[in-house]
């Protein structure tokens, strides 16, 4: 009966330390932006036939990262892909002193480097192959690659996370399994941080925070 | 000598002129070519755009038929994976992208790609089969073309730099993938820009490696890839090329001028670029300027003006080498041809120039120092003149006279303080006292008493100068050989004042009181003078200048100041 009792509490006890936390960012169409330094080609015109198809346009599971900082510290290495020519995600978030490893599922050859950071420098990743490297160094960093302008991402590099989470396609995003207690929610996108809030976790099952606007200067 | 100075002078200035212009003209040419070179390069970069553009846009028509083929759109649009004209729709994909990319000749893709409407490749040509589910749908130019649009860009893809173009594939109405097609940035290229632009060299760059160029053979010293790397790290510097513009021209080595500018697309941003080059003539040397005339120059030259003043240009040299040479030369030879056949005992210096006067007088007083080592009495006229007068005061020895022809005669004497204007007769015959010397022969008593130190010893070489010849007293002839003209005239002139007072005399007087006069007023001492001496050298200035010129009758002599003393002036009265 005694056994009972304790495996019972010792259950709700761990339930009470796995809380979900559900949330989602929105914003207006965004525009892609030209890519900078880069001389245009001589021609982009519409075929003709058929109207153009227009982008969905925000790609939020690339372009926003939602970071969680509480008293745990993530342990697992960040991991992005080269992937369709681009970055993916694109804003990357991790801990000082964690490990970033780079993966290019492309079919071509990326070269690349975190501007201002020595330990991110221009090394070329070969189709199929992956790249890890181990980041001491906070701030915020632009990341590029050498023989393709147009794969672009931010790097930040924060002194504690605790969980890291990209948005899907609709903004909607999730945490799962976090302990109770207070946190600080942070949203990045691109190379700024556009939200900054403080979450108590209950002991409860999921809490759902408010929309987040992840609109860079109000656009 | 001085229009010959002149004129060697003027040569010489001639000279600098010239060479100073050929220099000129040197560094003109090449200034000038350098510029042409840069105008060259700046259309040159003009149309290699033009000319990338028109390539582009052609790569891009080329695709046309590919996105429009059948076999092409069906199979995208099932994404390789139906079944296409019954065989795998992946290999239809392949095989028919490999025969129509065969049909594009000179457009053939090095790599031709076809993606389904998500970017993901399906089949390429050109290039070993892609990684399953990679894509490209997120590169600007294949997203583009998946939403509808056509385009053009520079890749650098696998180590290798490709000019792209795309353009959607329609099927049934809607965008279901596209065809992507690269072409190389290699020497092909380079070769066929080359020859738009007639001659230049063309090199493609990535950051600073030359990834391809052609250097044109027909062209002379054209420059080469290897000349143009060392520019490319300053080239990637400048603030023009990176707003996309061309940079200024840069220098090869002094023989070629060099644009370079990046290379239209997302390249640019890795700093894919190209470099014109061409090279310039220069001038090496500045004689090399008549390299540069062609045969209508020649042809226009005014050859008749030229050979006209070449021609009076020689004779005015040849006229100053006459006048200043050969003339003074040919007289001075006629005055030694005489000297040597004993025609005369002494050369009329009178009648040379200043140069051969000199040379002159040296053979006088050389003639005098053998003389005196023969045993003969030279004719030192200093010494006599000290004789005649005692310590000769200093204006009548080195400038009481002045017997250097007209000059003496046109110098205007300083006007005098004391009063008298000093009027001088107008020369006349010779006073019949003249006539009255005494023979001057040897058998005049006082030559009979001469000493014996005036005997000349025999001399086998020289002959002692016979005394110079005067016609209006015919002095001169029956002198004895061993006394020397200025002993003759000295002994003669006090023997002529002794015996014969005459006109001659009176104006010696005159002169005399005059002088004596001028001497006091300069302060100067006259207790030494006395008329005697004074006749004495007036009448052997006066002989001398009767012997050297005869066109003179008479000589009258006129007091002036001169540099503070009292000086003598005597004028020569032609008759």
């Amino acid at each position: 009966m005694l056994g009972l009792a304790v495996c019972g509490a010792a259950l709700m006890s761990a339930h009470a330390l796995a809380v979900d936390i559900r949330g989602s960012v929105k914003a207006g169409d965004s525009k892609p932006k030209p890519t900078e330094n880069v001389r245009p080609p001589y021609w982009h015109e519409w075929n003709g036939f058929i109207e153009p198809k227009k982008n969905s346009g925000n790609d939020f599971a690339r372009e926003v990262a939602v970071v969680l900082i509480g008293d745990e510290a993530m342990e697992d290495a960040v991991s992005v892909a080269m992937q369709d020519g681009t970055l993916s995600p694109s804003t990357i978030v991790m801990q000082k002193g964690s490990s970033l490893r780079l993966r290019n599922d492309d079919d071509f050859t990326h070269q690349l480097y975190a501007q201002g950071l020595s330990q991110f420098d221009a090394v070329e990743t070969s189709s199929g192959q992956a790249r890890q490297l181990q980041v001491d160094q906070e701030g915020s960093f632009p990341v590029f690659d050498r023989l393709a302008p147009y794969v672009r991402g931010y790097l930040h590099v924060l002194p504690k996370i605790s969980k890291v989470a990209n948005p899907q396609s609709d903004g909607t995003f999730k945490f799962e399994n976090v302990a109770p207690g207070n946190y600080t929610l942070k949203v990045f996108r691109g190379g700024s941080e556009v939200s900054s809030t403080t979450l108590e976790v209950a002991d409860k099952r999921e809490l759902v925070v408010d929309p987040i606007s992840v609109e860079v200067n109000g656009k | 000598m001085l229009l010959s100075r002149f004129w060697y002078l003027l040569l010489a200035v001639a000279a600098i002129m010239g060479l100073s212009t050929a220099l000129l003209a040197r560094g003109m040419f090449n200034r000038g070519e350098v510029v042409h070179a840069d105008e060259g390069l700046a259309r040159d970069r003009f149309e290699l755009e033009l000319s990338m553009k028109l390539d582009a846009r052609s790569r891009i028509d080329a695709l046309a038929p590919i996105a429009a083929d059948g076999t092409v759109r069906e199979a995208v649009r099932g994404k390789g994976k139906d079944k296409v004209d019954g065989q795998d729709g992946s290999k239809a994909l392949k095989d028919r992208l490999r025969t129509m990319n065969q049909q594009l000749e000179e457009l053939r893709a090095d790599i031709l790609i076809a993606v389904d409407n998500q970017g993901v490749i399906l089949a390429q040509e050109g290039k070993k089969p892609a990684r399953a589910g990679s894509g490209l749908g997120k590169v600007p130019l294949v997203e583009q073309a998946l939403s509808g649009f056509l385009g053009d860009d520079v890749w650098v893809y696998d180590g290798a730099v490709y000019r792209m173009a795309a353009r959607p594939i329609v099927d049934r109405g809607q965008y279901v993938g596209a065809i992507v097609h690269g072409q190389k940035l290699d020497g092909n290229l380079a070769q066929r820009l080359s020859n738009r632009l007639q001659g230049a060299t063309i090199a493609f760059f990535l950051r600073d490696q030359v990834v391809s160029s052609y250097v044109p053979t027909d062209v002379a010293a054209a420059p080469t890839q290897a000349e143009l790397a060392p520019l490319l790290a300053n080239a990637l510097s400048d603030e023009r090329l990176k707003k996309g513009e061309r940079t200024e021209a840069a220098d090869l080595g002094g023989k070629g001028r060099a644009v370079f500018s990046l290379i239209a697309g997302s390249a640019s941003a890795a700093e894919v670029g190209y470099a014109i080059a061409r090279p310039y003539p220069t001038m090496p040397s500045p004689w090399a300027i008549f390299d540069q005339a062609t045969k209508e120059d020649i042809d226009a030259l005014p050859k008749g003006e030229l050979a006209g003043g070449l021609v009076l240009l020689f004779l005015i040299a040849m006229g100053i080498v006459y006048l200043e040479r050969d003339r003074p030369l040919a007289a001075f030879q006629r005055e030694v041809d005489k000297l040597a056949a004993g025609q005369t005992e002494e050369l009329d210096l009178a009648s040379l120039s200043k140069a051969y006067r000199k040379i002159g007088e040296s053979i006088h007083k050389g003639i005098l120092v053998l003389l005196e080592k023969g045993g003969g009495k030279s004719r030192q006229q200093k010494a006599n003149l000290d004789q005649l007068l005692g310590p000769t005061p200093e204006p009548l020895t080195s400038s009481a006279f002045s017997f250097g022809g007209d000059e003496a005669v046109r110098s205007t004497p300083q006007p005098l303080a004391m009063p008298a204007p000093m009027p001088m007769p107008a020369p006349g015959p010779r006073a019949p006292s003249q006539n009255n010397l005494p023979p001057t022969g040897p058998k005049a008593p006082s030559q009979n008493n001469l000493p014996p130190a005036r005997v000349a010893p025999p001399a086998p070489a020289l002959k002692a100068p016979p005394p110079p010849a005067r016609p209006s007293n015919g002095g001169g002839q029956g002198f004895a050989p061993v006394q020397t003209p200025a002993a003759v005239h000295h002994d003669a002139a006090i023997a002529e004042l002794a015996e014969a007072p005459s006109e001659d005399e009176e104006h010696y007087r005159e002169v005399f009181a005059q002088y004596l006069e001028v001497r006091k007023q300069c302060g100067e001492s006259t207790a030494e003078l006395s008329f005697e001496k004074f006749v004495v050298t007036l009448r052997k200035n006066r002989d001398q200048i009767l012997a050297t010129r005869p066109d003179t009758k008479d000589v009258r002599f006129t007091v002036y100041v001169k540099a503070g003393k009292a000086a003598l002036k005597a004028t020569p009265a032609k008759g």
